[in-house]
């Protein structure tokens, strides 16, 4: 089957990435497709460059986990409109915007509302890990 | 039939009010709390799954679980193979 | 096309998951079809009359509502006891339908997909 996930929550502060990419790891191990992971609302601080565990969960690097998702070839995409106003932001935006650095990490892409519903609309199943 | 994603005991609270008698509920994160709610409501234990590791963290016992059985994510994932659509609740 | 339904149960203006949820909404009704909204608990606030959100530098919730069918979202919904133990009387003009726990299980069902309802 072929599923689309969407995330709410940022990192560290609620456990929607912890959730999503349990059940992400679980669904590819059952030979299941991610058509599309897609971070809305304060989901979009995943998308962060810099972001560190706190030292009191020294052993769960979300950005590592989102990284190997990643490699395996899932699409990470955070939502254009809830990112920029919150700091999330490519090189093109930054350029668009004068804004002094970038933030957005590699792994991730900044699109539009419509990667979501295509997402949705390619996919058998939609699962929603809220803030 | 749908699946019932519940994230909160609030949550568990409003998705119960707009469920069919015969949708499944999975409780996870803090909605792993809901299972008193559900056994006071009477609610049959079959229609319900806990996300193991949560309740787990959370202290659930043998005695507030009652015979609500437990998944991992393996059969998180099973569970949203058997049913469409899949809500989540948080509130 | 899939059939939408997205939730909402947060309150206009404390938040942007309202406002948020209604562009996802107004996309999905512009791409791909079939789209119904159902305001719950404290997003039947979205509702209310005389709203005017320029007074804290927000657009008006009630304007995007009014505009939902210009893009074809026509079936609109609202939970009952929700408007009911708020004492809210809705805006009519709106065109939302009051409905029932009984209804809005039915609109679960009967929906390919459900967004949104919750923090």
């Amino acid at each position: 089957m072929i599923y689309a996930l969407a995330v709410h929550g940022a990192p560290y502060s609620s456990n929607a990435a912890e959730h999503a990419l349990g059940f992400a790891d679980a669904l590819l191990a059952r030979g299941h497709q991610i058509e599309r992971v897609f971070f809305f609302h304060e989901g979009v601080y995943q998308g962060l460059n810099g972001t560190v565990p706190p030292q009191t969960r020294y052993n769960v690097n979300l950005a590592q986990r989102w990284q190997s998702l990643r490699s395996g070839g899932t699409e990470l995409a955070v939502c254009i409109a809830s990112g920029i106003k919150r700091g999330v932001v490519d090189e093109n935006e930054q350029e668009r915007y004068d804004l002094p650095s970038h933030t957005l990490s590699n792994m991730f892409e900044l699109v539009g509302l419509g990667q979501l519903i295509s997402a949705i609309a390619a996919a058998d199943r939609y699962v929603e890990f809220p803030a | 039939m749908s699946l019932h994603l519940v994230f909160s005991d609030a949550g568990l609270k409003s998705c119960l009010l707009r469920r069919h008698p015969q949708d499944l509920v999975l409780m996870l994160d803090d909605g792993v709390y809901g299972c008193h709610r559900w056994h006071q409501a009477n609610l049959p234990s079959s229609m319900a799954r806990l996300l193991r590791t949560d309740a787990e963290a959370r202290g659930i016992s043998a005695v507030q679980r009652g015979a609500i059985e437990t998944v991992d994510y393996d059969g998180f994932v099973e569970l949203t193979e058997a049913h469409s659509p899949i809500i989540s609740w948080k509130d | 096309m899939k059939r939408y339904l997205f939730i909402v149960s947060r309150p206009p203006y404390g938040s942007s998951f309202a406002a948020e949820q209604l562009e996802a909404a107004l996309v999905a009704a512009a791409l791909d079809g079939d789209v119904a909204i159902l305001l719950r608990d404290d997003g039947v606030w979205g509702l209310q009359h005389h709203q005017s959100a320029e007074a804290i530098q927000q657009p008006t919730l009630t304007k995007t509502l009014s505009g939902l069918p210009t893009y074809e979202i026509e079936r609109l919904f609202v939970c009952a006891r929700s408007l009911e133990s708020r004492g809210i009387e809705p805006d009519q003009t709106l065109g939302f339908e009051a409905i029932g726990y009984a209804e809005q299980q039915a609109l679960i069902s009967s929906s390919d997909v459900v967004i949104g309802g919750q923090r």
